[in-house]
């Protein structure tokens, strides 16, 4: 009897190790797909942010610093207004975010931590062109009312720049900071926290000096992930930054009027650039340099993370 | 002598004291830390609700019939809805098959380990990398035809799509690949290992393992995984302006044409904004709302479907 079905048996095994095979390598090239992809971008915009250098001979030191390239501004205005606005941005949103991330894992009722935590995440649900409207209807009026009150002059600013911006960011960044914050607190192993308790620590000061710095290297990876958000976003920034040639700072403290920030930063200037341009050109050339730039933050802050994290104790 | 023992008695009365005092003042710090945290969960809660309720209060009174129905883009949003679901179901077309196919890769099958670290380099990269910058890099490579580089007699040129909706989809894709990827890797990861171990013990293959077994298990991750992806599609506004245009023509609005270009709802509320009209504010506000409520339902639905999938047929809660 069995050696009427044994060849059928064989056959089958046969063509299920071949499917086996096909499967693997299937799966294999949708992997090497998606490196391709991120290669081919590199590649791509490479090749076109390099043309600065190479047929525009414009040297890395010009382009940079230099006041006398991209209409008379330099990219420093767009450097300085990128990092200007992740630290304002960051100030905002890190105390915020980690506060919830230690209301939901320490104080919160299981069940109110749970909606707290779905509210957070539907905020990274909301999309960049919503949160730029909300900036113009609310936020820009808010800072206007808030800074021309201090100054006592009504027609001080309007509104529009890096402290709009700033605020705008710091709740777009807040589900990434909070969401990796909580899942590295509860990583923490109970006994660090009854330890704590234990030895007649009250609840604030275990959250201070015990699971903070226990978790410190998940919040700065959050941290670090958000820092990345905060350079690449364009639309919500584009709407409220206000779009003025001055370095945030040094221009306005020279003018005396640090708090009314109009400024630029890297994206918004590609954004408004990039649909104005001939097919070619020096000036096309720059966005594209800065638009590698871009890439390679990302790039660079990915591996920064990605280091702390490997460092991390609890996982 | 007495004198030295009142002393001690003294510094040990005084270091209660002291010690007392640093208890009452840490419980203090404690109320106000309590105190502070509670607030700011009740402001981050009330921040979203008046976001939602904020959008929906002004965006209320000019939804009516026609602002749906009108594919023209003075009155409605028809053909901007339209080209939304449709951007999303073919980039979904383009992202399943890769993202899962990946997810797979790296969940079952990878065992070099210096390929899944550059993958997953790869990923977070790109799940980091700007969206205005996926759309510069969709204008160069989809949309243009122009000569990108040249490595000896190799010459390469963009594909030439135009500002189309193959574009805007294929932007749409490569900006959210990593994301479907990462979700998707998650739901396969958490299907437990004696399922696979039961499978691969009674004699089924890998492949057959993973089609057969894991795959219908992590089902209700992967439908949650390919939502989250579907609310961040329906979002994207930067990389769809270089990539699928605008397209306002009447004519266009309900043609599957490929090479048209595809206005979606979230680039509407831009280019309502930028490019302003006598009413164009009323359809701006109309617009967020409908764009709102739609991530906010796909959200939402996402995890309750997630849920719920969970519970019926991995038998297992979340």
């Amino acid at each position: 009897m069995a050696s009427v079905s044994l060849p059928k048996q064989r056959k089958a095994r046969t063509s299920s190790k071949v499917w086996d095979r096909a499967g693997n390598i299937g799966v294999l090239i949708m992997g090497s797909i998606v490196v391709l992809i991120v290669a081919t971008i590199f590649i791509f915009v490479g090749s076109q942010a390099f043309q600065t250098f190479t047929v525009d001979h414009i040297s890395p030191g010009t382009f940079f610093f230099s006041k006398d390239w991209l209409y008379s501004q330099g990219t420093l205005v767009l450097t300085a207004g990128s990092i200007s606005l992740v630290l304002l941005g960051l100030l905002i949103a890190v105390p915020l975010s980690v506060g919830i991330a230690f209301f939901i894992t320490e104080l919160a009722p299981p069940w109110l931590g749970r909606i707290l935590r779905s509210i957070v995440e539907l905020f990274l649900g909301i999309p960049s062109i919503i949160f730029g409207l909300l900036g113009v209807a609310i936020v820009i009026p808010l800072v206007k009312n808030l800074i021309n009150s201090v100054a006592g002059d009504k027609y001080f600013t309007t509104g529009d720049g890096i402290f709009a911006a700033a605020f705008i960011v710091a709740f777009m960044v807040l589900p990434t900071i909070t969401t990796i914050s909580v899942d590295s607190i509860a990583a923490i192993p109970r006994e660090l926290r009854e330890g704590s308790l234990a030895l007649g620590a009250t609840r604030w000061q275990t959250i201070l000096k015990t699971l903070l710095p226990a978790s410190l290297s998940g919040i700065m990876t959050g941290v670090i992930l958000g820092a990345a958000r905060i350079i690449g976003e364009t639309i919500a920034v584009a709407l409220v930054i206000g779009g003025s040639p001055q370095i945030f700072g040094i221009d306005h403290l020279k003018n005396g009027q640090l708090f009314i920030g109009t400024t630029s930063v890297m994206t918004t200037q590609i954004f408004h650039d990039f649909p104005n341009q001939a097919t070619s050109g020096p000036i096309l050339d720059s966005l594209w340099t800065l638009s590698f730039l871009l890439l390679s933050i990302s790039a660079v802050l990915v591996f920064v993370s990605r280091a702390i994290t490997s460092r991390s104790v609890y996982k | 002598m007495s004198a030295s023992s009142i002393a001690t008695t003294k510094t040990v009365e005084a270091r209660a004291k002291i010690a007392a005092n640093r208890r009452a003042r840490a419980r203090i710090y404690d109320r106000i830390a309590t105190g502070t945290l509670w607030g700011l969960a009740g402001f981050i809660t009330l921040v979203f609700l008046y976001i939602v309720t904020y959008i929906i209060s002004k965006g209320l009174p000019y939804i009516s019939r026609d602002f749906f129905t009108s594919g023209n883009p003075a009155i409605g949003i028809a053909a901007q809805l339209f080209n939304t679901f449709y951007l999303l179901i073919l980039s979904l077309l383009i992202m399943i098959p890769i993202g899962i196919g990946a997810a797979i890769y790296t969940s079952e099958y990878a065992q070099n380990q210096r390929f899944l670290r550059i993958l997953r380099f790869a990923v977070e990269t790109l799940t980091s990398a700007p969206s205005l910058l996926i759309g510069l890099f969709g204008f160069l490579f989809f949309v243009a035809n122009i000569k990108i580089f040249s490595v000896g007699p190799i010459t390469v040129h963009g594909m030439g799509l135009q500002f189309s909706r193959i574009s805007g989809a294929l932007a749409l894709a490569v900006l959210n690949v990593p994301w479907l990827l990462r979700t998707s890797e998650d739901a396969l990861r958490a299907v437990p290992g004696a399922l696979r171990e039961a499978s691969l013990a009674a004699g089924a293959t890998k492949w057959q393992t993973t089609l057969r077994v894991v795959i219908p298990a992590a089902i209700p991750g992967l439908v949650t995984s390919i939502l989250i992806t579907s609310g961040r599609v329906i979002g994207e506004t930067a990389a769809l302006i270089f990539t699928a245009g605008a397209g306002g023509s009447v004519k266009d609005a309900f043609n599957l044409g490929l090479n048209r270009p595809g206005e979606t709802l979230a680039y509407h509320a831009y280019s309502l904004y930028s490019e302003p009209s006598t009413n164009s504010e009323g359809l701006r506000a109309g617009t967020s709302l409908v764009l709102i409520v739609l991530v906010l339902v796909i959200n939402i639905s996402a995890r309750v479907l997630g849920n719920f999938l969970n519970n019926r047929f991995a038998g297992r809660r979340a």
